[in-house]
C-alpha cells in the first residue's frame, strides 16, 4: 500500500518532459494556476498510464495466482498456459489479416479487444476440453505449453505473409506498454479488469480447498468442474483484456503471487488474493516508472519485466527448500 | 467415553457391490465382485492386500468418487451416490498421501479447511468452528504446533494434521488410503494408535488400507483381506489369523504367513532340517530366526537335534557349544559334509 503511495506520484513525475513536483501537485489538486502544457501531459498521458499499470498489474497477478492454484503448480501463469499467446494470436489475426496498419480509432480498439478475448477463449476452451480427459494438472500444464507453441507458430506464419506495416505495428504492440489507453477509455478498462478481480475474491473458499489438491477439495464439498471453469474463465478474461490493451506482458503473473506469499507469509487466499492484487499493482507501477526514465521515449515494458522477475524466480527456485510455502 | 455405546449402530453397508472400471461403452473390468460387508460405529477396519488388488478402487467407490459397476454402497441406509456434495462431505472424510500446496498454511488453517462443509460462502470460521478446530488439533497431539506452517512439520506430524483436518470435518466415517506409507516406525505406530483411539473412544467408523501387517493385526477390530482373485474376506483379526486366511493375500508369491509371529516371511523349502529343543519362548523365537536365516528349517521330526540350554549354551551332535556363531558354524559344517 505504502509502495503504491510512493510509486504513483513517481510515475507522474518522470517522462521525456521534466515537470517539477510542485506543478504535478498543483495539477492533481485541481489548481487552475498550473501550466497548461504540463497539465495536458500529466492528465492526458501520465495519469492514465499509471492507472493502467495499477489495473493491469493487479489483473495479471490475480490471473497468475488463480492458475497456480487451479493447476496445483507454482509455475503456472497466463503465458505458460498459452492463454496470453492465444490472445496474441487473436490480436495478430485482427492486426495482420484484416487491418494491416491499425488506426487509433475506437473501432480498431474494439476489434483488437475482440480478437484477444476470442483468442484467449479458444485456448481456454481447449484447456477445458482437455481437463475433462486429462485429470493430471501437470499434464494439463504441458498441454497449455504445447498450445502456446502452436499459437506462436501461427503468429509467425501470419507475420511472414503480412505487410511490413502490419508486422511493425504488431511488433510494437508485442513489446508491451501501459500508455496505449487514453483517459476516456480508462473506465472501460477499469470495469473489464476490476470486475473479474472482484469475482476472484468470491472464489476464496474453493481456492483454499484446492490447495490440498482436487481429491481433497472434492471431499470438502467443492464442485471441482464448476470451480475450475470459473477459475479458467476469470483468468482468461483478465489476461485477454490486459493483452488487448497493453500487449502480451510476461512474468508478472508468474512472479507476483510468489512475492505476495513471501511478503505476507501465507498461502491462505483470503489474505493472498488482495495481497497479490496490491503487489501486482506495485510491480507494474515500478515497471511503468522505469520505462519512463529514459529521456528519449518509453522503454517497452516487456524489456523490463524479465529483469525484475527472473532474479526473483531464480531466487525462489534456488531457495525452495527454505521457503515456507514449499512442501 | 465408552466405545461400547456406539458399537451397535451400522453406518455403512456394501450390498452386492462390484467395483472396477469401464474400459469402453461395452466392456468393463471388474476388480472386486459381489462384496457384502458392513461397517459399524467404533470399528477400525484395516484393509490388506497386494498392490493392484483393488484397495484404492474400493475406497474410491465407497467414498462416492467412483461409481460402482453393480450393487451399491449405502450410508445410513441411503445410496452414497444419492447424497448431495455437501451432505456427503459431512458423512465421509478422506485422508490421502497426496502432495499438496498447503505448506504455506498454518496447521490451524489447514485443519480449518475441514470446516468447509459447514461454513458460508467465504468460508469464514465461527467461534464454534474455531473450538472444533482446536479440539481436533488437540486430539492428534499437535496443539504446540498449531501456529506452525505445515511445511515445517515432519512427515508423521503432517499426517496427523491431515487426520485432524478429517476430524474437524466431523464425519461419522473416516477413510484413509495408506495413511502410514512413507512414515518411520515410531510415526507409524503413533498414527495407528491415534486412529484406534478415535474409533474406540470417539465412535468413529474408520477404514484404512495398509501394508503394515503387524500394526493392523494388533489394532484392527476387523480385517478386510483383498485376495488376488477379486474376493474380500471380512472377519475378526484372530479368526482370520487362526484359520490361515492371511495366506490367501499373496497366493502366487513366495511368502508365507507365520501365525505365531503375525507377519509374512519368505517361504523356505530347504532340505536342511533340525529339531530345536528349547524351553524359553524368547530364546526359542530368536534361535529359530537364526537358523531360518541360514536356510535351516526347524521341525519336530528331524534326524538331528539342537538343544538350547541357555542364552549361550547349546548341545549339538553330543558336543557342548558356546555362543550362537559357533553353533551356526558347526551346523554349516554338518550340512556341508
Amino acid at each position: 500500500m505504502a509502495a503504491i503511495v510512493i510509486l504513483f506520484p513517481a510515475c507522474l513525475l518522470v517522462g521525456s518532459v521534466d515537470i517539477p513536483l510542485s506543478e504535478v501537485a498543483k495539477i492533481l489538486l485541481g489548481d487552475q494556476g498550473a501550466n497548461d502544457i504540463y497539465r495536458v501531459i500529466v492528465i492526458e498521458t501520465r495519469l492514465p498510464m499509471a492507472l493502467t499499470a495499477i489495473l493491469a498489474g493487479a489483473a495479471l497477478s490475480i490471473a497468475g495466482l488463480m492458475l497456480q492454484t487451479t493447476f496445483n503448480n507454482h509455475l503456472a501463469d497466463p503465458s505458460i498456459l498459452g492463454i496470453s499467446t492465444g490472445s496474441s494470436l487473436g490480436v495478430a489475426i485482427v492486426m495482420l489479416l484484416f487491418g494491416g496498419v491499425i488506426g487509433t480509432g475506437l473501432g480498431s480498439y474494439v476489434s483488437v479487444l475482440t480478437g484477444a478475448v476470442v483468442g484467449a477463449a479458444i485456448v481456454m476452451a481447449i484447456l477445458l476440453a482437455f481437463s475433462t480427459i486429462v485429470r493430471n494438472s501437470l499434464l494439463l500444464l504441458i498441454i497449455g505449453i504445447m498450445i502456446s507453441y502452436l499459437a506462436s507458430s501461427a503468429i509467425s506464419l501470419l507475420n511472414f505473409f503480412s505487410t511490413q506495416e502490419g508486422v511493425h505495428s504488431f511488433v510494437i504492440w508485442g513489446l508491451g506498454n501501459f500508455s496505449g489507453i487514453t483517459l476516456d477509455r480508462l473506465p472501460v478498462f477499469a470495469v473489464l479488469t476490476l470486475l473479474p478481480v472482484l469475482l476472484s475474491f468470491a472464489l476464496c473458499k474453493p481456492l483454499n480447498a484446492l490447495l490440498l489438491g482436487t481429491r481433497y477439495a472434492e471431499n470438502l464439498g467443492v464442485n471441482i468442474r464448476a470451480t475450475r471453469n470459473w477459475l479458467i474463465t476469470i483468468s482468461s478474461l483478465l489476461t485477454a483484456v490486459v493483452t488487448a490493451f497493453c500487449g502480451p506482458i510476461g512474468f508478472i503473473g508468474l512472479m507476483v503471487p510468489h512475492m505476495a506469499r513471501l511478503m505476507f507469509r501465507t498461502s491462505n487466499h483470503s489474505v493472498l488474493l488482495p495481497a497479490t492484487a496490491l503487489s501486482g499493482s506495485v510491480i507494474a507501477l515500478l515497471c511503468c516508472w522505469i520505462s519512463s526514465l529514459s529521456p528519449t521515449g518509453t522503454i517497452p515494458i516487456n524489456a523490463i519485466t524479465p529483469i525484475i522477475a527472473i532474479p526473483v524466480i531464480v531466487y525462489i527456485i534456488i531457495n525452495r527448500k527454505n521457503i515456507f510455502y514449499f512442501n | 467415553m465408552d466405545g461400547n455405546q456406539h458399537i451397535e449402530k451400522r453406518v455403512l453397508r456394501l450390498d452386492g457391490l462390484t467395483v472396477g472400471y469401464h474400459i469402453n461403452k461395452h466392456t468393463t473390468r471388474e476388480v472386486l465382485s459381489n462384496l457384502n460387508v458392513e461397517l459399524r460405529q467404533g470399528e477400525l477396519i484395516c484393509m490388506l492386500g497386494a498392490n493392484g488388488a483393488g484397495k484404492s478402487t474400493l475406497l474410491r467407490t465407497i467414498s462416492g468418487v467412483q461409481h460402482p459397476l453393480a450393487g451399491s454402497v449405502k450410508i445410513n441406509g441411503r445410496d452414497v451416490n444419492e447424497y448431495g456434495r455437501r451432505e456427503l462431505s459431512q458423512l465421509i472424510s478422506l485422508v490421502y498421501t497426496d502432495n499438496t500446496l498447503a505448506g504455506g498454511l498454518t496447521v490451524e488453517e489447514l485443519v480449518g479447511l475441514g470446516r468447509q462443509p459447514y461454513t458460508g460462502f467465504f468460508g469464514r470460521l465461527s467461534e464454534d468452528d474455531h473450538r472444533i478446530v482446536s479440539e481436533a488439533i488437540a486430539a492428534v497431539g499437535l496443539t504446540h504446533k498449531a501456529a506452525d506452517y505445515v511445511s515445517c512439520l515432519s512427515d508423521g506430524e503432517r499426517q496427523k494434521a491431515m487426520i485432524a483436518r478429517a476430524l474437524a470435518q466431523e464425519t461419522p466415517i473416516i477413510i484413509l488410503d495408506e495413511p502410514t506409507a512413507f512414515l518411520d516406525v515410531a510415526s507409524r505406530i503413533e498414527t495407528m494408535k491415534l486412529l484406534h483411539n478415535l474409533a474406540f473412544n470417539n465412535g468413529k467408523a474408520i477404514i484404512l488400507s495398509s501394508h503394515d501387517i503387524s500394526q493392523s493385526l494388533m489394532l484392527a477390530s476387523r480385517l478386510w483381506l483383498i485376495t488376488g482373485d477379486g474376493q474380500l474376506i471380512d472377519g475378526v483379526t484372530e479368526d482370520l489369523v487362526l484359520d490361515g486366511a492371511l495366506n490367501r493375500l499373496f497366493p502366487d508369491r513366495d511368502v508365507t504367513f507365520d501365525p505365531t509371529i503375525g507377519d509374512f516371511f519368505a517361504s523356505t523349502d530347504s532340505h536342511r532340517v533340525v529339531k530345536l529343543a528349547c524351553h524359553e519362548p524368547l530364546l526359542c523365537h530368536w534361535f529359530t530366526n537364526a537358523l531360518n536365516r541360514n536356510n535351516i528349517i526347524t521341525t519336530d521330526d528331524a534326524d538331528i537335534a539342537v538343544e538350547v540350554l541357555g542364552r549361550n549354551k547349546f548341545v549339538f551332535d553330543g558336543k557342548q557349544i558356546t555362543g550362537i556363531s559357533s553353533l551356526l558354524s558347526a551346523l554349516k559344517q554338518h550340512f556341508a559334509d
